[in-house]
């Protein structure tokens, strides 16, 4: 047992008794052994050797009741003209959300104790959710139905206190359904706090699942996610994940390409500042014949904050003709800023193609001085330029979906959090 | 409104202006000629102030104040403008939202009140239409995918939404057929005025035949050679610049 491990039982102590009880079920005694087997990950797990989480089993959690939230307090985050399901601080608030479910789908609280997925030290910190967990967002949609508007899951973070949100979210398509799906994390408070959040999805065959995600969390918040979809026959996929607030964020995009002729697409950006830490972790597998997936990433980082990319893509060796395509662009806008690109393949069929790239530079001195020369100020050229680097990612979102994120980030050009 | 003193300015450690000394006053469109190579594009660049020009020696005073002392983007907002040699292409960065930003900085910095999207969009069909500009060209990204001919008329689109005091136009004439040279000629002649000041840099006298300059120099070796009227142009053109840079 490593020293990690023994930090894990004292950690899973002090987060229980920090918030509501949670019922035991088969799932969750085996995600709570899982947790206990492994600990919080330590940096010699490959896949979070960018990452720390060590501060947060410092953290002082403490059970809190949530500082009033209004519907004002929620505005400036809440998707218009979609179905808003509201969580403060980790717990559903049927008064702040509006939705209303047609045709069959059902939406609002997920049932808790969800199994986890993977066995691995990599995976202990989803399954301390899986441990966890008593509260997140649902959405299924049944056969043949597509969501009339966009859900938004909106999860918001008072002040006042150190706490930890362990939510569990699930998305079912059934076949041939489609909807629009937006994750929005957002902090209102300026202490520490820990928001761990998994969301399962099954995409059924045919099925369309367009998913985004908006973290923005406050700027002493850490926050760690994991989306973990499957994805079959001919169905298709895609997450943009905008990552431009907290302290420290990690986000786990795990897609399993598991029916013939199955896609996925996966954008997203990770912009910080100041001492801002943001790692990104991708795994596609291509677990059958003819899926395609693209990826492409945007790093924009300042000052001394740190990008990490880790994409890997598997390719089974029974899925031929695979077509695989990724792409990570990192602009370095400070001196002290750094950003890793870790791309990994795994092939083991022979008639695929994969391609990938990364790129690493600065803003172009040519277009800087171009923008200048017609009295734009440097500061503002700068703006533009990053923001047409960042644009290309959230081309092709829905509008409503595609404006939130816009929005999120044109306010981070202008230097708010 | 431009006097330039005695000029030096190096680029990379190499010197390339070696004593330049022009000036222009309110109202003279000035042609300036020259080899490939003698400097033309660099004392472009120095006057509207492009990062790694570094001046030596010499002034650019421009309204009787220190021009050198001006970042670019305040040059450009006292009036300069410099039509690119080679405009710069700018992916993701739409051609409307980039001029408008710049014509309402120039704004701001005058005191004067910004334009809103609608009267920006008036303004801006009514000087393309003067192009013979599609309108296409605003929501498309900046000289993204546009032609030679089409980036320079976009320049010459740019100044005229930016109505500078001094222009710089460097080789616009390069890479038009003689129909968009015509048209862009006549946009330039539209800007001349009594309290503008315009120099046109060019290889070809052809320019010449519809934007008439009052003054002719020849640029050899980092400076000015030789200073003459709309003749001078006519000279080259028979004997070349073979000779110029040693007799100066
Ligand atoms: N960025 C640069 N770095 C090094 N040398 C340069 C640079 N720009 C121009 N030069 C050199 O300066 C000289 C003058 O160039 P330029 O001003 O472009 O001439 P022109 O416009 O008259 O053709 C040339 O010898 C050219 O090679
Ligand atoms: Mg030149």
């Amino acid at each position: 047992m490593s020293v990690t491990a023994l930090s894990a039982e004292p950690l899973l102590r002090r987060l229980e008794a920090a918030q509501a009880p949670a019922v035991d079920t088969p799932a969750r005694t085996r995600a709570r052994d899982l947790f206990l087997r492994y600990g919080l990950p330590h940096r010699k797990v490959e896949a979070w050797k960018y990452t720390d989480l060590k501060p947060v089993s410092e953290m002082p959690f403490v059970a809190a009741v949530s500082a009033p939230v209004t519907a004002a307090d929620l505005a400036p985050w809440r998707l218009a003209d979609a179905h808003v399901l509201v969580f403060i601080d980790g717990g559903f608030r049927a008064d702040l959300s509006e939705f209303n479910a047609t045709d069959g789908v059902s939406l609002g609280r997920a049932a808790p104790g969800a199994s986890v997925s993977g066995e691995a030290a990599a995976d202990a910190v989803a399954a301390l959710n899986g441990a966890l967990a008593t509260d997140g967002a649902l959405v299924r949609v049944p056969d043949g139905v597509s969501l009339d508007r966009p859900v938004q899951f909106l999860f918001v973070a008072t002040g006042g206190a150190v706490r930890s949100a362990q939510v569990r979210n699930r998305i079912d398509l059934g076949r041939g359904a489609s909807a629009s799906v937006v994750e929005t994390y957002a902090g209102l408070g300026t202490e520490p706090c820990w928001t761990n959040v998994v969301t399962d999805a099954v995409v059924a065959p045919g099925a369309a699942l367009d998913h985004a995600i908006l973290q923005s969390q406050g700027s002493a918040a850490w926050h760690t996610g994991r989306i973990s979809a499957r994805v079959d026959t001919a169905a298709r996929f895609s997450n943009c994940t905008v990552s431009l607030g907290a302290a420290t964020a990690r986000q786990d995009i795990l897609v399993q390409l598991a029916g013939v002729g199955a896609e996925c697409r996966l954008t997203g950006a990770n912009l910080g500042r100041g001492q801002q830490h943001l790692d990104y972790f991708s795994r596609i597998d291509h677990a059958a014949r003819e899926g395609r997936s693209v990826q492409d990433i945007r790093v924009a980082v300042d000052d001394r904050a740190m990008s990490i990319f880790q994409g890997c893509i598997a390719v089974a060796p029974d899925a031929q003709k695979t077509d695989a395509k990724q792409l990570c662009r990192n602009l370095l806008l400070g001196e002290r800023s750094i950003a890793f690109a870790k791309p990994e393949l795994e092939i083991l069929a022979d008639d695929v193609k994969c391609t990938h790239g990364a790129t690493t530079g600065d803003l172009g001195v040519e277009e800087l001085f171009y923008l200048r020369a017609r009295g734009i100020g440097a500061d503002e050229a700068r703006q533009m330029l990053v923001a047409a680097f960042v644009a290309d990612v959230l081309e092709g979102l829905e509008a409503p979906v595609r404006g939130h994120l816009e929005s999120a980030v044109s306010q981070w050009l202008r230097g708010a959090p | 409104m431009l006097e330039i003193e005695n000029l030096h300015a190096s680029v990379d450690g190499k010197e390339i202006l070696r004593g330049l000394t022009l000036n222009v006053r309110a109202g003279e469109v000035h042609a300036i000629m020259g080899p490939n190579g003698s400097g033309k594009s660099t004392l472009s660049y120095v006057l509207a102030g492009r990062d790694g020009y570094e001046v030596t020696s010499g002034s650019v005073r421009y309204f009787g104040k220190d021009l050198l002392a001006l970042p670019a983007e305040e040059r450009a907002r006292e009036g300069i403008f410099l039509a690119f040699q080679y405009p710069v292409e700018i992916p993701g960065v739409a051609n409307a939202n980039f001029l408008k930003s710049a014509v309402n900085a120039v704004r701001r910095h005058q005191g004067v009140s910004e334009l809103d999207a609608m009267d920006f969009l008036k303004l801006a069909r009514a000087r393309m239409k003067l192009l013979q500009m599609d309108e296409k060209f605003l929501s498309r990204a900046v000289n993204v995918g546009f032609s030679g001919g089409e980036k320079k008329r976009n320049e010459m689109f740019q100044m005229a939404m930016l109505e500078p005091k001094l222009a710089l136009l460097d080789e616009t004439d390069s890479g038009l057929d003689i129909d968009a040279l015509r048209i862009v000629a006549d946009g330039v002649n539209a800007l001349r005025s009594p309290d503008r000041g315009i120099i046109m840099i060019t290889h070809y006298q052809r320019l010449l035949d519809y934007i008439v300059p009052d003054f002719v120099h020849v640029l050899a070796q980092g400076r000015i050679a030789k200073s003459g009227g709309k003749e001078l142009a006519l000279e080259l053109e028979k004997a070349g610049y073979a000779g110029i840079g040693e007799a100066a």
